[in-house]
């Protein structure tokens, strides 16, 4: 379509001279010669037409009218641009392509259906491009119109592709997110005398995180609870992640002590390791005991940064597990236990590094010093408190945290009672 | 959001329509900054509105534009508003209004269309077909706009012209986020909103209009109770941008002068 | 981004490690250490003075090492850790289990220049 009407095919002038190599030279020459601008114009390869500034077609070359099937009069004074569109084309028209004639004084590219004379849709491309007078007044639009239907059909095609891409995409982060589901608790328990709150984060939409934590009950009204990091991050991650999950829950039905239950880890890990790709989790076990007037925990370290303690009245520290090892590697591995004591108001933190290796702008790390710092400010918070606190001290640290995330807050609660006592009178 | 003019004058609040930005207002909204309080925002997924405030179950319909329009005029603490909304935003304006009419003094609606898609006797200009065929139109034109932003936005330094254009851009819109807005704005069906309408109401129309004839806003005047219709001599759905003289006159015409009390 | 910078003199084998030890560029380090061969009574020498990050994916190539060279009967070094390495050597318990020489880090870094 685009290629007919050229004007160079269509001459068939004759010429005296014998020799048919010179005489085709001097046919081409000629009828370029002949080819003027008027000539040009009407049978250029591509359409043509010039427009009043409110769309009014003043002006069409005859490309245009072929591929339209249209006469000139009833284009010309008669119908506006848009008008050749379809109903839809006439809408993007009024809402991108003349709003952005009048912004920029041109569009690039547009593509749009023109409607023939039969029906039939020309996919084509348009630009267009405002011609002003002296004083930089509108005066009319210049449209050129090239016939697209390939580049179309082809656009088309990659758009398919694109779709088919993001719905795939869109399915990867579904089932990903599914998976890291069974890797976390649907919800905290509900336990009398102690308040919990968590907080995950996954970097990534399609990668299952490394962080888990957990509580559960161990009968007897003593829970066990459990907060860590394993190696690496994907399917790999999650393997070793439930493996981790699912030993330690397991380990502690049968002996509950921290030291052993993470003992019972690192040989249940030894077992499944390969040579040369080491696997191991940090981890902090620990067991919560609630009684009549505060909540005893004791903990276990695997590797893992310390918890930290915030007292209801203003005192943080870190609560060591010294020389505690990770998890997974190293046969005979040594663990130590720490003991605690919760009374009211008083919450201890378990976190993962992404808390600590959160990093601003110019690099500079939170830290361990600097989470110890900035939570004296969040002592006397419930579990929640703290823990939304902590994620606002997260985001102002790094505006879209890179690494994963996970904290497990748990508080002894501030009761009625409690809160009489302390105002001094009896219960 | 752009707010200018004096801050005791009367708040005035463009809203854009369907396509582009507040841009679309540049001349038209400084003539009212002189005494006017002149408030001018972007849609989400639309300038430079931040596109992750985007839901989908916000915004499945224009109560969720009308309630952000609703939230800025809060935050802003705004009364006694005069809103003056093109194209889709015109029926965004009247939903917002018919929520909480003691926040409105007036409503500007210019070239409204109440239902796009015609509807037994209604004539709304379009049928389900055309509607299919923009959002084919977009998403031709989605790829031409990755293919001419795209670079400009990851930094081109090879072709200063891309990020040129893009500061220079105007009605630059989150392409799906647009794909919803076309659905939402063009699917809309506001008719029995108008007759609820309490506040003094301007109707701005075209003389000629492809996207909201000229019956469209006659309907749109007889509908809505006491309101007033003026036919602009400008031609197409943008007088804001074809005709700003004409537009901002009849907008002045409208709201009472220096000196005059309140309606 | 990480650089690796290989020197053996003898019974002595250096890995000079430049840059980020992450998810991305570890696999790299194993490759690395897969290919040594280490015999006994050799030393395995990480250099580590300009390593300048280090995750948990980093930890999983240093604890290869220390087994390969536990395997060979070689003894592995980890010279001039940073700052940020021994924190989490620290954390971790593995101060320990690694020989760390901060003392090693000039004639490490000269026998890898020798070398180049």
């Amino acid at each position: 379509m685009c290629a007919a009407g050229t004007g160079l095919g269509d001459s068939e002038e004759s010429n005296e001279d014998g020799d048919p190599t010179v005489r085709d030279s001097r046919t081409v020459f000629s009828s370029l010669l002949e080819d003027d601008t008027e000539e040009l114009y009407d049978n250029a390869p591509c359409g043509y037409l010039s427009t009043l500034m409110d769309g009014e077609i003043a002006k069409v070359n005859d490309t245009l009218l072929g591929w339209l099937g249209i006469r000139r009069e009833e284009l010309v004074g008669v119908r506006r641009f848009a008008d050749l569109l379809t109903g839809g084309g006439k809408l993007y028209h009024e809402t991108h392509y003349a709003p952005m004639l009048r912004m920029h004084g041109q569009v690039r590219e547009l593509a749009l259906d023109l409607v023939a004379a039969d029906g039939r849709r020309l996919p084509v491309l348009v630009t267009a491009k405002v011609k002003t007078g002296q004083e930089g007044q509108p005066l009319l639009v210049r449209i050129t119109v090239f016939d697209a239907r390939e580049r179309r059909a082809y656009e088309r095609e990659l758009l398919a592709a694109k779709r088919k891409a993001e719905e795939e995409r869109a399915r990867l982060e579904r089932l990903t997110g599914t998976l890291q589901r069974t890797l976390l608790p649907d919800a905290l328990p509900v336990i009398d005398g102690v308040d919990l709150a968590a907080h995950y984060h996954v970097a990534s939409s399609d990668q299952v995180g490394g962080d888990f934590y957990d509580v559960f009950p161990l009968g007897g009204d003593r829970w066990g609870f459990f907060l860590g990091d394993v190696c690496g991050k994907g399917p790999e991650a999650a393997v070793l992640t439930s493996l981790t999950r699912y030993a330690l829950r397991a380990a502690a039905v049968n002996d509950a002590d921290p030291v052993a239950v993470l003992t019972t880890l690192n040989t249940v890990m030894l077992h499944q390791r390969r040579p040369g790709a080491p696997r191991f989790c940090t981890v902090i076990f620990g067991v919560l005991e609630p009684d009549r007037d505060g909540l005893t925990v004791t903990l276990a370290g695997g590797g893992h940064p310390p918890p930290l303690v915030l007292r209801r009245d203003g005192e943080v520290s870190p609560l060591p597990t010294p020389g505690g090892q990770l998890v997974g590697v190293l046969p005979g591995a040594r663990f130590t236990a720490a003991t605690t004591r919760l009374r009211p108001g008083d919450v201890l933190v378990l976190y993962t590094d992404g808390l600590t290796e959160a990093r601003r702008a110019d690099g500079t790390m939170l830290e361990e010093e600097g989470l110890a710092e900035a939570a004296v400010a969040m002592t006397g918070e419930n579990a929640d408190g703290v823990v939304g606190s902590l994620v606002r001290l997260l985001t102002d640290w790094s505006r879209s945290p890179s690494d994963d995330t996970a904290i497990l807050a748990i508080g002894n609660p501030v009761t009625a009672a409690a809160a009489l006592q302390e105002a001094g009178c009896s219960t | 959001m752009t707010v200018s003019g004096p801050a005791d004058g009367r708040p005035l609040v463009f809203a854009h329509g369907f396509g582009c930005d507040q841009n679309m207002w540049r001349m038209v909204a400084p003539a009212f900054a002189e005494d006017h309080r002149v408030v001018l925002f972007d849609h989400v997924g639309a300038g430079n509105a931040d596109p992750s405030a985007w839901r989908p179950e916000r915004y499945s319909s224009l109560a969720g534009y009308a309630a952000d329009v609703l939230e800025i005029l809060d935050e802003l603490d705004l009364r006694d508003v005069v809103f003056v909304g093109h194209s889709v935003s015109a029926m965004i304006g009247v939903l917002a209004a018919n929520s909480d009419p003691a926040r409105f003094g007036a409503l500007v609606l210019v070239g409204p269309s109440p239902r796009y898609v015609d509807d037994g006797d209604y004539r709304g200009g379009f049928s389900d077909v055309d509607i299919e065929d923009l959002l084919d139109s977009l998403d031709s034109n989605y790829l031409g706009w990755s293919a001419t932003m795209a670079p400009a936005i990851m930094g081109n330094p090879d072709r200063p012209e891309l990020g040129q254009e893009l500061t220079e851009s105007f009605c630059r819109t989150d392409p799906d986020i647009a794909r919803h807005f076309a659905r939402v704005t063009f699917l809309s069906d506001n008719r029995d909103d108008l007759p609820r309408v309490s506040v003094p109401t301007l109707v701005l129309q075209c003389r000629e209009d492809v996207i909201a004839a000229r019956a469209v806003g006659e309907y749109v005047h007889r509908n809505i109770p006491g309101s007033e219709l003026v036919v602009l001599d400008a031609t197409g759905h943008c007088p804001n941008l074809s005709a700003p003289e004409e537009t901002t006159a009849a907008i002045r015409a409208f709201l009472p002068g220096p000196g005059s009390s309140l309606p | 981004m990480l650089d690796l910078t290989k020197a053996t003199d003898g019974h002595v084998h250096t890995i000079a490690l430049t840059g980020e030890l992450d998810h991305a560029s570890t696999p790299r380090l194993h490759e690395e250490l897969a290919r040594l061969r280490l015999s006994a009574g050799d030393r395995l020498v990480l250099d580590l003075a300009e390593l300048s990050f280090c995750d948990s994916s980093g930890l999983t190539a240093l604890l290869a090492a220390h087994e390969i060279s536990l395997g060979a009967g070689a003894a592995l070094e980890l010279a001039t850790p940073p700052a940020l390495l021994v924190r989490i050597l620290r954390t971790t318990g593995l101060t320990e289990v690694f020989t760390v020489r901060d003392a090693d880090r000039d004639r490490a870094r000269a026998e890898v220049r020798s070398r180049r």
